[in-house]
Formats: C-alpha cells, sequence, structure tokens
C-alpha cells in the first residue's frame, strides 16, 4: 500500500468514527426531544407536580434544579477561583502543590453518588441540616468544585507569560498583575467554563438523591422570605430537582401519564443542558469582544 | 577610555548571577550615564539580556536564580531587602522584545500605571495619553483609535504603545530588551527613531544582537561573551577602535 492510499483510507476511518459519535449523539437527542417535547407546554412548565393523578407539571422541580445550581455556583465558585489563582499564579512545585492537585484530580474522580452518601451522613444526619437545597448545594459543591478549579486554572494559563511580566515590570505586585491583568483577560475563557459546568450540576442526579431529598413541598411564589418553609427561597427546605424527579418517577411513579411527564421532563432538562452549552460559547465570545475592544 | 563629566545613574559591580549552580555571569562592572543610550552588544548566551533583567530584578520571578552584586541606582540599593520591587520597577521601567500591549483599549493601556496609582482625574489622565504617545511617537496614527483595542494594532505599533504605557511611568531608566527583533524593518525603524528622540530625557540600556542598530543608536557600547563583560567604550571607538581582539573579531563578523 503506497502513502497516498495509506493517507485516504486513515482519513476515511477517521470520518467514519467522528460520524459515528456525531450520530449518537443526534440519535440520543432527537428520540429524546421527539419523545419530550409534544408534552411541554407552559402549563406543563409551570404547575406543580401530581402523584396520583394526570395532568401534573414539573414547574417547582425546575425551580429548584436552577436555585440549586445558583446556590452551589455562589459556594464552589469563589473557593474555586482562588485556588485556581493560588495553584497558577503563586504555587511553586513541591510537595504541597503536587498534594493539593492529587487531591483535585481525585476529587473530579469520585463516584456522584458516593459524594451524595456522604453529604447525607455528614451534612443530613451529622450536621441536622436535614434533606435540603443547602445540603444539596454542599454536596454539589465537592462535585463540581474540582472540574470548575481545573478549568478556571487553565483559563489562567492561557494567558501568555508576556502579560505576567508586563505587569511586574510596570511596577504591578503579583496580587495586582492576577487582579488587573490576568483575571481580566480571563474572564471570557473563566465564564465559558463556568457555564459550562453548570450544564454538568444541572443535571446531576445521583449525590442529590440523599441530600436535597426526593420530594418537592408546595411552594407559595408570593413569600420571597428566606426564612419561611414554604418560600421558595428557603435553603433548608427539601428539594427535588428535576433530574431527580426523572429517575424517580420512572423508578416509582404511579400516575397514569407517568411516561408523558418522564418524557417531558428529560426533553426540558436537556434542552436547558443544551443551552447552557451553546451560550457557553457564545457567552465567552462576546466578553471577549467586548473587553478586549472596549 | 572617554568618560563623560555626567553623574551616573546606576552603578553595578562585581554582578555575579548563577541559574542553580551554574554561574551565568562573572562578575560584570557597569555604569550608566543619567541620559543617552547604551547598547549591550554580543552574541546570543552572551548574557547581555540576563544582565539587563538582573537591573529591575525580573529574574525575581523565577525560582533558582540566584544574583550577587552592588547595585547602586541613584543611591538606592537595588537588591536591599528593604527596596520595594514595585516601586524600583516603577522608576526603572522595561520594555520587551514582543510586544505585549494588555488586552484592553490603547488608552487604558498607556494610563494603566496612572490607574493604578489612583489617578482620576479624566483631564490628567487624557494629558498623560497624549504626552506618553507623542513621546512614543504613536500619536498620530492612533490618536482617532484610542478606545479600541491595543491588540488590533501592528506589531510596530503595539510596541510602541508598550513604549508609551511605561513612559506613562515616568521612569527615570528604561531598560529595552532586543525592542525591535521580533519587528519588520519599518516598524523597527520607526521604535528606533522613537528612541533617539528619547536619548535626551532619559537614561536608556538597550539589549541588541543588531550591531549596525547599536551603532545608530547608542552613545555608549558594552560587549559582552559568556558572561563576562569585555570591552565597555564610546560606541565610536567600540565599533572602529576597540582595544580587545574579541571585539574587533565580533564587531567585524568574525563570529558570533
Amino acid at each position: 500500500m503506497n502513502a497516498k492510499t495509506a493517507d485516504k483510507l486513515a482519513t476515511g476511518i477517521i470520518y467514519t468514527i467522528s460520524g459515528i459519535v456525531a450520530l449518537i449523539l443526534v440519535a440520543m437527542l432527537s428520540f429524546i426531544l421527539v419523545r419530550g417535547v409534544p408534552h411541554l407546554s407552559w402549563h406543563f412548565l409551570t404547575s406543580p407536580a401530581k402523584a396520583f393523578e394526570a395532568g401534573g407539571g414539573i414547574g417547582i422541580q425546575l425551580f429548584n434544579s436552577f436555585y440549586l445550581l445558583l446556590l452551589t455556583m455562589l459556594i464552589s465558585f469563589p473557593i474555586a477561583l482562588a485556588a485556581a489563582i493560588y495553584l497558577n499564579e503563586y504555587a511553586r512545585k513541591g510537595r504541597f502543590t503536587t498534594i493539593v492537585r492529587t487531591a483535585i484530580e481525585i476529587l473530579s474522580s469520585l463516584p456522584s453518588v458516593v459524594v451524595g452518601l456522604f453529604g447525607f451522613l455528614l451534612f443530613v444526619v451529622k450536621f441536622h441540616f436535614g434533606f435540603s437545597i443547602l445540603s444539596g448545594a454542599i454536596a454539589l459543591t465537592f462535585f463540581n468544585l474540582p472540574l470548575l478549579t481545573r478549568s478556571i486554572e487553565t483559563s489562567l494559563a492561557q494567558i501568555p507569560n508576556l502579560q505576567r511580566e508586563a505587569g511586574s515590570a510596570l511596577g504591578l505586585s503579583r496580587w495586582e498583575t492576577v487582579i488587573h491583568v490576568i483575571l481580566p483577560a480571563a474572564v471570557p475563557s473563566i465564564v465559558t467554563g463556568v457555564v459550562l459546568s453548570a450544564g454538568r450540576v444541572f443535571g446531576e442526579a445521583a449525590a442529590l438523591i440523599y441530600t436535597a431529598g426526593q420530594s418537592a413541598p408546595a411552594l407559595n411564589f408570593g413569600d420571597w422570605n428566606p426564612f419561611n418553609i414554604s418560600s421558595p427561597l428557603n435553603p433548608m427546605r427539601p428539594a427535588e430537582t428535576l433530574a431527580v424527579h426523572i429517575w424517580k418517577i420512572n423508578s416509582e411513579g404511579i400516575m397514569p401519564d407517568v411516561s408523558a411527564v418522564s418524557a417531558g421532563a428529560s426533553a426540558v432538562l436537556i434542552i436547558v443542558v443544551l443551552l447552557f452549552n451553546v451560550s457557553a460559547r457564545k457567552l465567552g465570545a462576546m466578553l471577549h469582544k467586548k473587553l478586549t475592544s472596549a | 577610555m572617554t568618560e563623560r563629566t555626567q553623574k551616573n545613574i546606576l552603578e553595578t559591580r562585581d554582578v555575579k548571577l548563577w541559574y542553580g549552580q551554574k554561574e551565568a555571569l562573572h562578575g560584570i562592572n557597569l555604569t550608566f550615564p543619567e541620559k543617552g543610550i547604551t547598547a549591550l552588544i554580543g552574541p546570543s548566551g552572551s548574557g547581555k539580556s540576563t544582565y539587563l533583567r538582573a537591573l529591575n530584578r525580573m529574574h525575581d520571578l523565577e525560582d533558582n536564580i540566584t544574583v550577587t552584586g552592588t547595585f547602586d541606582f541613584n543611591g538606592t540599593d537595588i537588591y536591599a531587602p528593604t527596596t520595594d520591587t514595585v516601586d524600583l520597577r516603577k522608576r526603572i521601567g522595561m520594555v520587551f522584545q514582543q510586544p505585549n500591549p494588555f488586552p484592553f483599549s490603547i488608552y487604558e493601556n498607556v494610563i494603566f500605571g496612572l490607574r493604578l496609582a489612583g489617578v482620576k482625574d479624566k483631564n490628567v489622565l487624557d494629558e498623560a495619553v497624549e504626552k506618553a504617545l507623542r513621546q512614543a511617537s504613536v500619536w498620530d496614527e492612533v490618536k482617532d483609535d484610542l478606545h479600541k483595542s491595543a491588540l488590533g494594532l501592528s506589531g510596530g505599533q503595539q510596541q510602541r504603545v508598550s513604549i508609551a504605557r511605561v513612559l506613562a511611568t515616568s521612569p527615570d531608566l528604561l531598560l529595552l530588551d532586543e525592542p525591535t527583533s521580533a519587528l519588520d524593518p519599518v516598524s523597527s525603524h520607526n521604535i528606533e527613531e522613537t528612541l533617539l528622540n528619547l536619548r535626551n530625557d532619559y537614561a536608556m540600556i538597550i539589549v541588541t544582537h543588531s550591531m549596525s542598530q547599536a551603532s545608530r543608536l547608542s552613545d555608549r557600547t558594552a560587549f559582552f561573551l559568556s558572561g563576562n563583560l569585555i570591552e565597555v567604550d564610546a560606541t565610536k571607538n567600540i565599533f572602529l577602535n576597540p582595544q580587545r581582539q574579541e571585539t574587533q573579531d565580533y564587531v567585524s563578523g568574525r563570529f558570533g
């Protein structure tokens, strides 16, 4: 076989394999969307779930998912940002840095159900947080922290060293260089990373089953005092998320339209995650344009 | 040797530098007058850039580098533990081989140092921007695009904006580390013009591997070889009448 034929053959194989990957994704997405989209309606997206009769919605679960995501990000982003800045800008090679990096790697490979059980024992039981959004958000933070730290660290590492030299040559301290030069330059790619990780957090179920719980008590959307038990903002209430809801009704749902609800909820979940992915890139590109050409 | 009857802005004695265990500079003695351009020439690896970067403590950013010797900068001991590198680098500005504007607008780039120093008055900032860009001879080209990204400029313009950014902090001494080696001939020429316009107001030390650049720009030239300072003299003497054989060989292109 001469070089040209080999090249053609290799190109063909690579194209085929990439095609298969794309095909699997398209097939899965269209299956879920075709089955689910017909069940979507404003009523479905906004009304509470019903346990025994048809016509329930996913309103509360949808809200819970977003609220939990927000809380998780509020907890994990500052920690991840600080850790990433330390690792990329301050840490010198040494035993301590190696330990931190290894810890992050191990944390990121922990099975989410194990994280969930740990969260259950520590926060739900030991700290008496109960099944609550707070327990769920902390458990998800464990899950999210390593991924987010890694992604922010990569964003920082992409900023050329010339910029750091320029900063210190201008008389900036290391901290000032980080705050005024490196971070602004890295913002677009950090935002992309944050939104992408939001997509993963949004779809997480296993870590939440034992922490945020599997029930979605009725909420009063007229009451925004976070200390009231029926307030949507109360972080101490149990909160079944969309992904947990899908898992739950498929394993023990007894409403007559269970398959329709499941299909519709799955479609919503997929659409939101897709939106996160698409908007992550768009947002990053937009910010980059805006920040670099003022 | 022709020594000028001018006050020195910087005197260095017995400068040695180690990368780990390896000694890269073997005791350099060099002084720099208050105004004018000194060129550091020599083949790659001769230590000229290494020496230059020791002057504003850029080596502090690296682990594993040790610097010894006396550095007297207008009465300040550069390597004294009490010397604030942040303050030091405001007085000793540096321009790098690669133009390195920040990813902000031209305006924000130039006033960056002033803004951090807490200057808020818009008139003061506007004036500083114009003055610095004029000094760097790039004002006419960018004056209508001040609020566009500096990254959109050509390499030569970016380099002059980088120079303006340094000038805006009013340094006493300007270090230039091969400032034109990443630029095309036209841009290089523009940078050289810029530097010639500044020679009466600033002390400048330029590292260059272009001997013609050194001869066009500098008042004094120092020749480095293998971590040693071989010879320093008025540029004319170095090129026309060097005292040392190695200098003679280098400037006549016999090695390096």
